[in-house]
């Protein structure tokens, strides 16, 4: 406390205005998000009114905790499955995607940058009705689950380059030009030297893509078809101006958790290999050096 | 000649990927807002030769764009939602980008994670928080209630444009910090601190040197968040149940709901398109042309 | 829209598929004279030439040679006997009772909104035996043959039906379908709060363009038809199905009066917003607030809900049963469209359901005496005359579509 009304006091000191308003940010920011936690964990049926303390919406309920309602269960897996089949499908294309572009010399390099980044700008009722419309009408895809998977890939491709570019850059073409020099094809230098370092920035785009596609909520809306494709943020969407219960609060929880899990992994990995960037600053910069 | 065409076969199944699932539909969008519609089950029918565009739809929906008509009201309105909310994300995101880069020491590393940490919880699931507290028996009004504010509690989730615009800022300024924070950073402290030397004082070495040279990441972070914005229509629908809020995305969303008239949808979309292709493509000018006198 | 799609998933969207190819081709030879007989009654023609059904102009669906139903007096199969309808449309109690009279087994599978079910029937690998159906989809259904004439010799329990249901305007002769529940469109209220309620006023849907005091505790049903369609009969227009883009702007105009007066929103949670109180004055299901019961905080009895609808010329829904032209339990399938329409089942059903089916046992004033329905809520139970003096929401040409949705866009621009 003393520590505090001294630095408070102190006027040659850390400008304290903004250390207030940024620590008051912090709490606006984080606080209610904790609350809807909490109140997961209502005993009630309320979403607002507290009622005590009880795990029932996770199990305990035997109709409408997440683990026994169809739907909410149905929506926990689905999301599962996409983030799945995205982090397979756009995690290999987007590395290729990274590594082919950095290294282009050619004509085409420019155009497939430019494509490459404008996913990043399109707002996502424009590619979600984009893509329902081209396949509907023109490759003829069922809407589902396929759907959704395709559309999530398309919008996570671009993450993954701008996550593995970053690193791509700063490690450079010397430990390959030394091992071709040490006689490694260029293919074989790129399997057992580039790979190998480019290890964490793969591991953190996989866990982004993870994050997004878990996220998302427009595409995967768009391209659904019946109840057994929704997801969780469908889900939230759709009950949350009803009365629903608690159970909502849940499911939302443990994506959220997930989602902070993996990308702290992410982050603990690629900071171990990598001293100068930490979690996303690396996406971060990539993020500011749009503007260039 | 093997290696040339080693780098470019790397790209090519991400390249062909974008092009078949990102560049045709863009062009697909087109097909449809130009095409017809077909009589029996009122799918639409995309007309892809450009020679055999119908302009009718398109037609229609410019006519209601102009002042006084629907559209034209719901665009007017996006239109000051986004510049609103924006405002409120750098009034808001800016002093705390400017504190994390610049002064934070200690803190620094753990301020950083907090920032991070929105940014990865499901937007959707924010706002779940926030109508949870904005419910009519929610804490905000039960403290506002037995502060003596308000004498019975408010609906801020019926209708207003109020609650819209801060859930907008509150879902989009994390999109917003972490670019500006990124920039803030990079601005090296010799120069503040040139400044400084020859007699500016703190909020002088602020407006004519931090300002400035931060302006170019300030017009990047509004264009990353503002873009995305024009196109939300979940944010109203999950705050607001009244068509008194609605944006151009729930405009849009109508018309693909069902019925026959889903060209109109994909026309909107092609309107919409085109004023934040101008939008960008003015920033693009602009940040060409700072480059250019920098040089 | 239909009262069980709870706004979950809102892609109305018929991708092209099998059975719509069959329409067309199917009903070919039959365009002619179904053709020549719209024309005759004056009724609009649906898609795969069939006319779409109005009050005035009864349709009787055409039979076709490849689509017979089945033989009388054959054995009942063994099950399992599957099923297909809206979640949570059925009581589980009647089906174990049905389960347990014919030793079967009985598999429920689920949807949330029309298409879905359309999209999954027209499929073709589903291995439905009964569909629960709405007006909308009827003739699309029986265009593309997807459902198949059910036999009346199974069907005993018919005469227990409302004879203005024995042969319905959409299906004249039941050849393709029974009743399964009929519920209007009302105004829920609460009377606690609401000193204006629709039982002040000599046209009851005044009280919503008089609520200003109520602002922002008032909401309409979020669908285009039933929100417009109440405009139109606050105007005083008896055809809920015209195309006249005059008169449905004029109503569109009306709810966006609304808008600027009261702030009303727009949802289909009425069934628990207004025993919770979140709105005072919504548009509202009769089924829906039947149920209030459930929902009514700890505390307030539900004795403050109020429901009304117009005496005359309500707006009446129906939906139906059907047995689908693939079923590999059709005998089966129409014992259990016959257990249903059981009076004693029919009661059981509706006392879980809250929508009502159409039995003549279902004596509105018995039903409030025996508790199934509060008093204050008897306006949600369906009488025989209410029905006759009714109006319904029908099926659209596709100008007509495009009219009410543009109507709608104006109304959500705000």
């Amino acid at each position: 406390m003393k520590r505090f009304l001294d630095w408070w006091a102190n006027p040659w000191g850390q400008p304290r205005t903004l250390a207030v308003v940024t620590w008051l940010y912090m709490l606006w920011a984080i606080v209610p998000v904790c609350i809807a936690v909490l109140f997961s964990f209502n005993d009630g049926r309320s979403r607002s009114v507290w009622q005590g303390f009880s795990t029932r919406w996770y199990w305990g309920d035997p109709d409408q905790s997440v683990l026994h309602d169809p739907a909410l269960r149905g929506a926990l897996e689905q999301t599962l499955k996409l983030a799945g089949l995205a982090m397979l499908i756009a995690v290999p294309l987007g590395v290729g995607l990274a590594i082919g572009l950095t290294r282009w010399r050619g004509f085409g390099a420019r155009p497939v940058n430019f494509l490459m980044l404008f996913p990043l700008v399109t707002p996502e009722i424009v590619m979600a009705v984009s893509l329902l419309l081209v396949f509907v009408s023109l490759y003829k895809i069922q809407l589902g689950t396929t759907a959704q998977a395709l559309g999530q890939v398309t919008f996570s491709i671009s993450y993954v380059v701008l996550v593995v570019r970053g690193r791509l850059l700063s490690v450079g073409r010397q430990y390959e030009e030394a091992a071709r020099d040490l006689g490694a094809s260029t293919l074989g230098a790129l399997r057992l030297v580039l790979l190998p370092l480019l290890a964490p920035a793969i591991f953190a785009s996989l866990m982004v893509v993870f994050a997004l596609s878990v996220d998302d909520f427009v595409v995967t809306d768009y391209l659904s078809s019946n109840s057994s494709t929704q997801t969780v943020p469908i889900k939230i969407y759709s009950s949350v101006r009803g009365t629903t219960t608690p159970a909502l609060n849940a499911l939302a929880t443990v994506m959220v958790v997930a989602t902070l899990v993996a990308v702290t992994f992410a982050a603990l990995v690629y900071r171990r290999f990598n001293k100068l960037q930490q979690g996303g600053g690396g996406a971060v910069s990539e993020l500011a050096a749009l503007e260039a | 000649m093997r290696q040339r065409l080693l780098w470019p076969s790397f790209a090519l199944p991400g390249a062909i990927w974008l092009v078949l699932l990102f560049l045709v539909p863009t062009y697909a969008v087109l097909a449809v807002a130009f095409g017809s519609v077909d009589p029996i089950f009122s799918n639409p029918v995309p007309v892809w030769d450009p020679l055999h565009w119908q302009f009718d739809t398109m037609r229609d929906v410019l006519r209601q764009l102009r002042p006084g008509e629907p559209f034209w009201t719901v665009f007017v309105r996006t239109f000051v939602y986004v510049t609103l909310a924006l405002a409120g994300c750098l009034a808001i995101g800016y002093p705390v980008a400017y504190y994390l880069s610049r002064h934070a020491r200690r803190t620094k590393k753990l301020l950083l994670v907090l920032l991070i940490v929105p940014f990865w919880v499901s937007y959707l699931m924010r706002m779940l928080a926030w109508v949870g507290l904005l419910l009519p028996d929610g804490l905000v009004n039960r403290a506002l209630v037995d502060l003596g504010v308000l004498s019975h509690p408010y609906g801020w989730l019926d209708g207003q444009a109020s609650s819209v615009i801060f859930a907008l800022v509150y879902g989009y300024v994390p999109y917003l910090i972490l670019p500006l924070y990124a920039t803030l950073d990079r601005i090296e402290r010799s120069v503040l601190e040139a400044g400084r030397d020859l007699g500016a004082s703190p909020l002088h070495t602020f407006l004519h040197v931090t300002l400035p040279l931060s302006k170019h990441g300030i017009m990047a972070a509004s264009v990353l968040v503002a873009l995305p914005m024009f196109g939300d229509y979940y944010t109203n629908d999950v705050i607001s149940g009244s068509p008194r809020t609605t944006m151009i995305g729930n405009q849009i969303n109508l018309f693909f709901q069902g019925g026959p008239q889903r060209t109109v949808g994909a026309s909107l979309v092609v309107v919409l398109s085109v004023l934040l292709a101008a939008l960008m493509s003015y920033y693009l000018w602009v940040t060409v042309r700072a480059s250019r006198d920098l040089v | 829209m239909h009262p069980r799609e709870r706004r979950t998933n809102r892609r109305h969207f018929l991708v092209g598929s099998a059975g719509a190819v069959a329409a067309l081709s199917g009903a070919d030879a039959l365009l002619q004279a179904a053709d020549a007989l719209a024309g005759r009654l004056g009724a609009p023609i649906g898609p795969g030439g069939i006319p779409l059904a109005r009050r005035g102009f009864p349709v009787t669906l055409p039979l076709y040679s490849d689509n017979d139903p089945i033989a009388s007096g054959r054995t009942t199969e063994k099950g399992p006997l599957n099923v297909f309808n809206w979640s949570d449309y059925v009581n589980p109690a009647v089906v174990k009772k049905f389960e347990k009279a014919y030793n079967v087994k009985v598999k429920v599978t689920t949807f949330e909104n029309e298409e879905e079910a359309l999209a999954k029937l027209t499929s073709g690998s589903a291995g439905f035996d009964v569909w629960f159906a709405t007006v909308d989809y009827l003739s699309r259904m029986v265009a593309g043959k997807l459902i198949q004439p059910v036999n009346h010799s199974y069907l005993p329990n018919l005469k227990n039906v409302w004879p203005q249901l024995q042969s319905p305007f959409y299906d004249v002769h039941s050849r393709y379908t029974v009743p399964y529940t009929v519920y209007t469109t009302g105004i829920a209220w609460r009377k606690d709060k609401v000193k204006t309620p629709p039982t002040a006023f000599k046209n009851g849907y005044d009280a919503f363009w008089h609520a200003q005091k109520y602002a922002g505790k008032v909401a309409i049903l979020d669908d285009q038809r039933e929100a417009i369609g109440m405009g139109l009969r606050h105007r005083g227009v008896g055809d809920v199905n015209t195309e006249n883009a005059k008169l449905v702007q004029a109503a569109a105009n009306d709810l966006k009066q609304l808008t600027k007066t009261v702030n009303v929103k727009t949802n289909t949670t009425q069934y628990t917003d207004v025993p919770t109180g979140a709105t005072w004055l919504g548009q509202s299901w009769s089924g829906d607030m039947a149920g209030a019961t459930y929902y009514m905080p700890k505390n307030v009895p539900v004795s403050v809900i109020g429901y009304w609808r117009p005496a005359k010329n309500a707006v009446v829904g129906s939906d139906m049963i059907t047995v689908l032209r693939g079923a590999k339990n059709p005998v089966l399938a129409h014992h259990f469209m016959n257990f249903l329409l059981d009076e004693k089942h029919g009661v059981e059903n509706f006392s879980y359901l809250g929508y009502m089916p159409p039995l003549k046992v279902i004596n509105p004033d018995k039903v409030i005496a025996q508790g199934y329905i509060p008093k204050n809520l008897g306006a949600t139970i369906v009488r025989e005359s209410d029905f006759a003096n009714a109006v319904s929401l029908l099926p659209l040409t596709q100008q007509g579509q495009a009219t009410w949705q543009n109507a709608w866009s104006a109304f959500k621009a705000g």
